[in-house]
């Protein structure tokens, strides 16, 4: 929990945009921190380098100065006629005033003659140069022999010169008696003592000194810029001195400035690197503390930096979240830079756009694109809530006919502005609430409400609307539709309505009727159908099955020696239920061939009952295509016969004309086979398919039965007495007795008497009845069988 | 003409009688040029005769000339300026000590020299000046040629001190001489090398930064 936080944290834009200016400005501190540093390093190490390359110049200036007075000084007094002058005269006493006078002329330490033969024939020293009253005494080798050994270049050289505890820097020049006969030296000296060192010390800040370092190594202060010999920092002069280790605290620097009696003389300086550092350090101090000092200000800083950037942002998010909340009408705004602007205009072009889109979507899922018609979510939004209020709701259920022929010969692009025509011409039409396209060729008109009673006339509106031809292109094409019709009832939704107007479309479709208002009859046979899946094969394996039979009336004897079985299901829920809603359900699932088989078995087994009665009853059966493709099947129904020892000729076996057209080839092989066992075959429905004449001509059949369609209105319909008179000569000429099905007065039945048609069947003879109520029609109406005649 | 003859004859016997014929080389063996050559002997004194002569010493064009004089002892030197303008001559060290000063169109300045040795001179005025006048107890002396070739005439035979001396000339222990015994008379010249070499002698010229002067 506490690193989800933490992490939940961490990503924060803020957080990030804070964290990036902390380490952007660390970075930059830190940056700056060390230019600081570095340039202050710089700055020190340049100015040691200058403290030390002044002081260099500075030791070097001061004593080569005093080198360069003593050696021109000396020149010059060693030119002076006054000295030879004395010597000329032989006058020692004087000769040595006259050393003085030069002496004190240059403030020198030191005077000093020696003869030409080395011996030091005046040598006067200063004791003190500081007391104005010190005295100048002859030296301690005056009248003694020179220690040095001159030559011709001994004023040249770098010559120090060491009385007693005392080094000097001393200069000789020769005395000459005209230019190549040197009389004696002239030499002057300045002392190395602790004004000299005060001196350096004063021009360069270093303390400076003189010390002597003979060959055992042993170190002697003989001048110091500090009191006296007392060099606080002794250690440090001497190791480096001596032995060149330079400590790092120090700035140090020496010069060996010659040799006296075997001993040399080294000029040092030094300071402590604090010393000279002291104020840079003071610099340095206040620039850290300053860094120090804009920390936490520049932490703050980018803490409100960090925030005023995500404020905007924060504004958004709210922003968003109403939006999301669906408020599409707020008007963006944050902040007032250009940035922010832009977004906030974006924000609110993209709310516009949600909006636009929203409305598209929500338009196109409530409609239809072809037609811009609404759809079913239209429907569902429109009449639910006219449900909801208990509105007399009437649906109208349309289905454009044979609009699948129209896309299979003239195309989709011609289907579909068919469709586009009808929904076009259904829009138009007054008084309709809502008009729907469901799917493919249906449409739903719906009616918040319409009683029953405007109901023909909107009919007769609605055909006259769809009545014009329609026109596409060169095409001309009738609009046909069918019609099923619901209308509310206490307690349907619109689904229920839809179900209903559903059911009654498929009833005015398989019944050719233009439309059809729903009715809770047509329910039970259609709506059952799905449920009655199931219940099929129970019914086939169980007792629920039952078979009915019809006469097949010989029209020239009034004598019935056939009959057609006709299967019936007891539903026990359901009641009775017809073949024509059960048998395709069959056929659809795979079950047909149970059901003949009961059908057959049956057939068989009420053969051999009536047979036992004494009634010799030929009974037809109804086969499907499907039955005729299933070679079981056609084996399995000769083996019958034989098994049950039957003979075949009692049973006719019914194909519709359909279950031929199919595969011409293999069926007519089949009933080959089941001719020659000795079968009837009749063809059934006869005039409902498409059947050709040769195939007529080359199956094996011996029956040939009228379909009811046309005998119903036959004696209205002058076509339809064409048809079943030109049928009837067709099928006596091919060897084909013929049935008539569908007769329901007498008066049909006479007209096919009058034709030869050898049969009849229909309700006029007999309705389809249980075997048992048969047996009674049989007996009470005097029909006999014929071979009960017989 | 018999004056004449007795001269030539005369010119002959001390000719033939004592011209002593040195040469000096260094010790590189290169002959050593105008350097001092004289022969001195216990038995050699000077007599009176030759007191009497007088060597002139000129100033001439801010030099000395010549620069080395020798003269034997109690003779006489005499100073002739011979530029138009003071010199300041005068020697501080030596045998004979002195100064004085000699201004142009003065007349010249004689000195006897009663003392033995090198008398190193300068002019105060113009401090390049440099000469020497050396003084000897004989009469026997001359200067060597190009060569360093020198003939003393009337050296008497016998064994004689043979000294060269040049101010410049360094011998070994600081010394402007070096003296040799030889037997006369000797049959060839006699070569004398010695221990040391020639230093520079001074130019007695203005330097370049007193270039002014010659136009006074």
């Amino acid at each position: 929990m506490g690193s989800r936080t933490l992490w939940s944290f961490m990503n924060r834009l803020q957080t990030q945009i804070f964290t990036f200016f902390v380490v952007l400005l660390l970075a930059i501190q830190a940056v700056s921190f060390w230019m600081t540093y570095n340039g202050n390093q710089l700055l020190q190490s340049q100015r040691l380098d200058n403290q030390m390359s002044v002081a260099r110049l500075v030791f070097q200036s001061e004593y080569e100065n005093r080198n360069y007075y003593l050696s021109a000084f000396a020149d010059t007094a060693a030119k002076d006629f006054g000295l030879k002058d004395i010597f000329i005269d032989g006058d020692e006493r004087s000769f040595l005033v006259a050393l003085n006078n030069h002496r004190k002329r240059i403030k020198a330490d030191m005077a000093i003659a020696v003869s030409a033969e080395g011996m030091v024939i005046g040598q006067l020293v200063l004791e003190d140069r500081v007391d104005p009253d010190a005295r100048v005494q002859l030296g301690s080798e005056q009248n003694q022999m020179f220690r040095y050994q001159f030559d011709t270049e001994f004023q040249t050289i770098n010559t120090l010169y060491r009385l007693n505890d005392r080094v000097y820097q001393i200069r000789f020049a020769p005395l000459t008696s005209g230019v190549d006969a040197i009389i004696g030296w002239v030499g002057f000296g300045y002392l190395i003592d602790n004004t000299l060192a005060d001196t350096l010390h004063q021009l360069t800040s270093l303390h400076a000194g003189f010390l002597l370092i003979d060959e055992s190594d042993n170190a002697l202060v003989i001048a110091s810029s500090e009191t006296a010999t007392d060099v606080k920092n002794l250690d440090v002069v001497l190791n480096y001195v001596q032995q060149d280790i330079a400590d790092l605290d120090f700035i140090l620097w020496k010069e060996a400035i010659g040799t006296v009696d075997s001993q040399t003389l080294y000029a040092y300086m030094y300071v402590k690197r604090a010393d000279v550092l002291q104020t840079l350090e003071d610099q340095w101090g206040q620039q850290l503390s300053l860094i120090l000092l804009m920390l936490p200000l520049s932490l703050i800083v980018a803490f409100y930096i960090a925030r005023s950037v995500t404020r905007p942002i924060n504004i958004l998010v709210g922003q968003a979240q109403y939006i999301a909340k669906g408020n599409y009408e707020s008007q963006v705004s944050i902040g007032n830079s250009i940035e922010m602007q832009r977004l906030a205009n974006e924000f609110t072009a993209m709310q516009k756009a949600i909006v636009s889109r929203e409305q598209k979507i929500t338009h196109q899922a409530s409609h239809d694109p072809l037609t811009n018609l609404s759809n079913r979510n239209g429907l569902e939004q429109t009449v639910i809530p006219w449900i909801t209020q208990q509105y007399q709701v009437v649906i109208f259920l349309i289905n454009v006919r044979r609009i699948t022929d129209v896309n299979v010969t003239l195309g989709h692009i011609v289907g579909d502005e068919v469709i586009r025509e009808v929904g076009r011409r259904l829009s138009d039409m007054a008084d309709i609430d809502l008009v729907c396209r469901l799917s493919g060729d249906e449409y739903v008109l719906a009616f918040r409400s319409l009683p029953n009673n405007k109901l023909p006339a909107f009919l007769e509106r609605l055909n006259a609307t769809m009545d014009p031809e329609y026109r596409y292109q060169d095409i001309a094409l009738h609009l046909q539709i069918t019609v099923g019709i619901s209308s509310m009832t206490p307690g349907a939704d619109l689904i229920t309505l839809l179900r209903q107007a559903d059911t009654a479309l498929h009833h005015a479709k398989s019944n050719k009727l233009p439309y059809q208002v729903y009715d809770i009859q047509i329910d039970k046979n259609t709506v059952g159908g799905f449920q009655l899946l199931n219940d099929l094969k129970t019914a086939i394996d169980g007792q629920q099955l039952v078979l009915f039979y019809q006469p097949k009336m010989t029209i020239e004897t009034n004598t019935v020696d056939q009959v057609e079985a006709l299967v019936r299901w007891k539903h026990p829920v359901r009641g009775l239920i017809g073949p024509d809603i059960f048998i395709p359900i069959a056929e659809k699932t795979g079950q047909i061939n149970a059901l003949s088989r009961w059908v057959f078995t049956e057939a068989i087994d009420q053969y051999l009952r009536w047979k036992k009665q004494g009634i010799t009853l030929g009974i037809a059966v109804n086969l499907s295509a499907e039955n005729l493709a299933n070679q079981e099947f056609t084996q399995w129904i000769l083996d019958m016969t034989i098994q049950h020892d039957v003979p075949p000729s009692a049973f006719t076996l019914e194909i519709t004309e359909d279950a031929v057209v199919a595969d011409p080839e293999a069926a007519i092989e089949v009933l080959c086979r089941w001719k020659l066992h000795g079968f009837r075959l009749s063809i059934d429905d006869y005039g409902t398919g498409y059947s050709s004449l040769v195939q007529l001509k080359q199956l094996p059949v011996d029956e040939l039965k009228i379909d009811k369609s046309f005998i119903l209105q036959l004696l209205h319909h002058a076509d339809d007495q064409i048809i079943v008179e030109s049928t009837i000569l067709l099928a006596h000429n091919l060897g084909l007795t013929v049935v008539a099905e569908g007769i329901e007065n007498g008066e049909t039945l006479d007209w096919l008497r009058r034709r030869a048609c050898e049969k009849a069947q229909g309700f006029f003879v007999s309705r389809p009845v249980p075997a048992d109520a048969l047996e009674q029609w049989l007996a009470s109406g005097g029909y006999v069988t014929a071979s009960s005649e017989t | 003409m018999r004056i004449g003859a007795a001269f030539f004859l005369l010119l002959w016997v001390s000719f033939s009688q004592a011209a002593t014929e040195v040469i000096v080389v260094d010790a590189d063996n290169n002959p050593l040029a105008g350097v001092v050559v004289y022969a001195t002997s216990p038995d050699t004194l000077l007599s009176p005769t030759d007191a009497a002569k007088t060597t002139d010493i000129h100033q001439y064009n801010k030099a000395f000339a010549p620069f080395i004089t020798v003269v034997a002892q109690y003779q006489t030197v005499r100073f002739i300026n011979d530029d138009r303008i003071t010199h300041h001559v005068y020697s501080a060290m030596g045998p004979e000590r002195f100064s004085f000063k000699h201004r142009k169109d003065a007349p010249s300045i004689s000195m006897t020299l009663n003392n033995l040795g090198d008398v190193p001179m300068g002019c105060n005025i113009h401090d390049w000046m440099s000469g020497h006048i050396l003084v000897l107890p004989t009469p026997y002396f001359g200067m060597t040629d190009a060569q360093g070739r020198v003939s003393l005439v009337g050296v008497p035979d016998g064994d004689v001190n043979i000294t060269v001396w040049h101010p410049q000339l360094v011998i070994t222990g600081a010394t402007h001489q070096q003296s040799w015994t030889i037997s006369l008379p000797t049959a060839a010249p006699t070569r004398l090398q010695a221990a040391g070499t020639l230093g520079v002698i001074p130019k007695q010229e203005a330097p370049d930064d007193v270039d002014f002067l010659g136009s006074y």
